[in-house]
């Protein structure tokens, strides 16, 4: 399953040191079933019952840092992901420069599902890929408004071509049909952006409607909660999702960072950790392999 | 010849104004009815009763021990009597369900006279913990019409009970009985098979006695999932109810032990012996383990109320011998002597048996409310959230409380130097007695697994939270009052520790087994210090409110004791426990 944990993020951060050192470029890919089905939920569930919040503290500080490795690296970072890439695993993805994908891909931020919300750049990284383009609609809540949509639902895609429909890949990512190719495939797109003149992307600094989106997507929320769509925990989840994508306190004229997202990411993991009905959900998804409804 | 005296005051100043069990009257009925008024008549007879009745049969107990004859055993000197009047006082019945003839007591207050009983008498006090604890498992598990035949005699003391596990070839592994119970077609079945290391299995106070028999049926799967359990009375009842016919069943011998020897540690030879089925076909060990841990909390109330014995045989020897001069000059000079209590480590030995009585008996109390609120409060979500801190909490209680024991005795041993080691001070008895409580009902070892090998991973730490949220929460509150911080800041300290340790066990206990199994001991002595000194910034708590009271003067000064001088403990062990399992496990077998 290949779930994350404190090591493992510092093996992907050794591997970045490592290949800074004279390497061209460095891919992400392992030969198991899965390609990562996200943080290792009963480490922090153990943490989170012992009451140690600095060791969850670290591990999303430690988290969100390799990410932001992953991102700026100056040489390409390349995810080459097959079968499930969920929550943790989808935001290393989130956070490389280009995806080849194997078609058989399942992505998806379904943190929500164990009561907590995307804390290692998956929100922030989300609102990036649904700022408007072209042909959208302009104005900073439409794209709040489908990465909420997204997250809150915990959408998995059913493929790599659908990922794209939902954004967790770019159009510019591949897809490769055979498993057999996939590694060769994206060791080859990586060296072909090395050798195009790889440049690391320039942080961006969004606009976000602040509290006032904070209002409307909460007032959705409570309507999906009066007509029994959303349970009370879920309302919990959400209005703090809400508050992370719509930029906390900031103002739309405002520019907010990616650093400042990452906090309110944080902020919110930490606040619904310590609640009872998300310690629940993840016991229950850890004992039967369910989530639960509360 | 040591005397007694019930620590009445200690004991409603927990239950009374630190726990403040009379606030749970809304939601718990019983906690209604037991008014401070109530238990404290309660306490104090029960305190008369062990001063005068229980202590005094204490060494002659000990030196004359049980005898056998010809299958059948035979009491020390006047324990008939006192057992006559202990069954006719209503002490049998104190904490038993009123439908069943008892007296619906608390179990806070049914710990407090089982540690008077555990100081007074030792042996004593196992006759009617056993018949307590099989009156638990017949009541949980057992038939109605089963529940009418035996359980108003259990209660009312008549009848006694036994818990029948331990065979030759099996202690702490069960899943070896090897005892059967043969179906007879009647409803009824013939058990065949050896009991041994069976407490009260016979003796001569009650008129019968009532066997609670693991077994298993031909059908059986092999290991524990195969294991059933049976009631099998000396005496087969009548249909009115009596004592009747000799059931086919004998005592074979009685143990020649180290301690506890007025009460009969029996073989019990079972020849076809008439019994019948408690709870479902294979589901013995966990209709036993209903009870286990009301049953492993009382054995570590007996370690508690041994402590308190050697803490008051040492007090009142410490005040009258008397030996050179304090070491910062005479303290008495118109005497030859000082008395020894001067001496500092003489003192470090009584505040460390003081402090840790006190303590472990607050952390009792408060596992005994917890207890009453797992199986009797109205909200489901507070009776799990009770019933997982017990579970929790069962093993260190057991563990420490009986360590805490034989550690007692043995300072109490030692303050009286020479006249500790010879019979006449009854301090060396209470050693050979102390020293069983941390065997029986699972060894201290034993526990120790428990706590890290199922208790901790329940749940992905679901059990632990029950602890370390409300203790975290409780130690940030008091942080803020005026005087609390010479307690709340060791005492934070000494809980920081306890979590990382949690965490590293969390982390290297999965990777390598050897590790958390080294590790259980200190790891759980670690806890129990911890839990311990949070009762006590609760003690504190509660008397910085009363300066002028002497009692909480006291209470103070001995809470400051604990922070300074036990609590440091868990640096040492928490370095103990993540030093891991290479050292221990490097020796190669033959090598010892």
């Amino acid at each position: 399953m290949n779930a994350l944990d404190p090591d493992s993020l510092a093996m992907l951060m050794q591997a970045l040191h490592i290949t800074g050192k004279g390497m061209r470029a460095l891919v992400i890919h392992n030969e198991a079933e899965n390609f990562s089905v996200g943080a290792n939920i009963g480490l922090a569930l153990f943490a989170a019952n012992v009451g140690v919040w600095p060791t969850l503290d670290e591990l999303i500080v430690q988290g969100q840092a390799v990410m932001k490795a992953v991102k700026y690296a100056l040489f390409p970072v390349v995810g080459a992901p097959s079968g499930m890439a969920l929550g943790g695993g989808c935001e290393v993805l989130l956070h490389c420069a280009a995806v080849q994908a194997h078609a058989e891909t399942y992505m998806g931020l379904v943190e929500t599902g164990v009561g907590i919300v995307p804390a290692w750049g998956g929100c922030k990284e989300m609102l990036i890929r649904h700022l408007p383009g072209a042909r959208d609609a302009k104005g900073p809540m439409p794209g709040v408004m489908a990465a909420f949509e997204q997250i809150s639902m915990a959408k998995v895609s059913k493929s790599a071509a659908d990922a794209k429909d939902l954004k967790y890949l770019r159009p510019t990512d591949g897809i490769t049909m055979n498993r057999d190719r996939l590694l060769a495939d994206a060791k080859a797109r990586a060296l072909k952006m090395a050798d195009d003149g790889y440049k690391p992307p320039e942080p961006t600094q969004l606009h976000l409607p602040g509290p006032t989106a904070h209002a409307a997507l909460c007032l959705a929320i409570d309507s999906f909660a009066l007509q029994g769509i959303a349970l009370p925990h879920d309302v919990v989840v959400a209005k703090q999702l809400a508050n992370v994508l719509s930029g906390g306190g900031t103002d739309m004229l405002d520019e907010t960072s990616e650093d400042q997202i990452l906090g309110l990411e944080k902020r919110a993991f930490m606040t619904l950790v310590k609640t009872a009905p998300t310690l629940a959900r993840m016991e229950t998804i850890l004992a039967t392999g369910k989530p639960l409804r509360n | 010849m040591p005397s007694y005296k019930a620590p009445l005051r200690d004991m409603q100043f927990i239950l009374f104004e630190v726990l403040k069990v009379q606030d749970a009257g809304n939601s718990l009925a019983a906690y209604a009815e037991n008014t401070p008024d109530v238990v404290g008549a309660v306490l104090e007879e029960a305190g008369r009763f062990c001063e005068n009745v229980l202590q005094p049969l204490n060494r002659s107990g000990d030196e004359e021990g049980c005898t056998f004859e010809a299958g059948t055993v035979r009491t020390p000197k006047g324990f008939k009597e006192a057992y006559a009047k202990f069954a006719e006082g209503g002490w049998t019945s104190l904490a038993c369900d009123p439908e069943y003839g008892g007296q619906g007591l608390t179990t806070p207050v049914d710990f407090a006279v089982d540690e008077m009983l555990s100081s007074s008498n030792l042996s004593f006090c196992l006759f009617p913990l056993l018949t307590r604890g099989a009156y638990h498992a017949l009541r949980i598990h057992a038939t109605d019409e089963l529940k009418r035949i035996y359980l108003p005699k259990m209660v009312e003391g008549i009848w006694s009970g036994t818990m029948c596990l331990t065979e030759p070839q099996c202690g702490t592994d069960l899943g070896l009985i090897k005892t059967r119970a043969e179906p007879v077609g009647d409803g009824t079945y013939a058990i065949h098979g050896t009991k041994i290391f069976i407490s009260a299995g016979e003796h001569d106070l009650t008129e019968n006695i009532v066997h609670l028999v693991l077994a298993r049926l031909p059908d059986a799967p092999a290991g524990v999932r195969g294991i059933s359990l049976f009631v099998c009375p000396k005496f087969l009842p009548t249909p009115d109810g009596k004592a009747g016919a000799r059931n086919a069943l004998a005592c074979g011998a009685i143990e020649k032990k180290m301690g506890i020897k007025a009460s009969p540690t029996c073989v019990m030879n079972f020849d076809g012996a008439t019994a019948w089925l408690v709870g479902a076909p294979h589901k013995g060990l966990a209709a036993m383990f209903t009870m286990m841990n009301a049953a492993r909390l009382a054995v570590g109330i007996q370690g508690l109320g041994v402590a308190e014995a050697a803490y008051q045989g040492g007090i009142a020897y410490a005040r009258s011998r008397l030996q050179m001069r304090a070491p910062s000059g005479a303290k008495y000079p118109d005497q030859a002597a000082d008395p020894i209590i001067v001496h500092p480590d003489i003192r470090r030995m009584l505040m460390k048996m003081k402090v840790m009585n006190e303590g472990c008996r607050a952390l009792a109390m408060w596992i005994g409310y917890e207890l009453d609120i797992s199986t009797n409060h109205p909200d489901a979500e507070k009776r799990q959230a009770s019933d997982d801190l017990v579970a929790l909490m069962t093993p260190i209680v057991k563990s420490m409380l009986t360590d805490q024991g034989f550690n007692a005795a043995n300072d109490g041993v030692q303050i009286h130097g020479g006249h500790g080691y010879i019979r006449e001070w009854g301090m060396e008895q209470l050693i050979r007695d102390a020293r069983i409580t941390q065997i029986y009902e699972g060894t201290n070892g034993i526990q120790a697994l428990d706590l890290v090998g199922r208790k901790l991973p329940m749940g992905t730490g679901r059990l632990a939270r029950q602890f370390f949220h409300p203790v975290a929460a409780d130690l940030e509150r008091m942080s803020i009052i005026p005087g609390m911080l010479e307690f709340v800041a060791p005492m934070a300290k000494a809980f920081g520790r306890l979590q990382q340790a949690t965490l590293w066990l969390g982390k290297a206990g999965t990777a390598n087994p050897d590790d958390a199994g080294a590790a259980a001991t200190d790891y759980l002595r670690m806890f129990g210090l911890v839990a311990i000194g949070y009762m006590w910034a609760r003690m504190a708590e509660t008397a910085l409110a009363k300066p002028g009271d002497g009692f909480c003067i006291a209470k103070l000064a001995s809470a400051r004791f604990y922070m300074a001088k036990i609590i440091p403990e868990t640096g040492s062990l928490l370095v103990s426990i993540t030093a891991g399992s290479a050292s221990v496990m490097a020796l190669s077998e033959d090598a010892f």
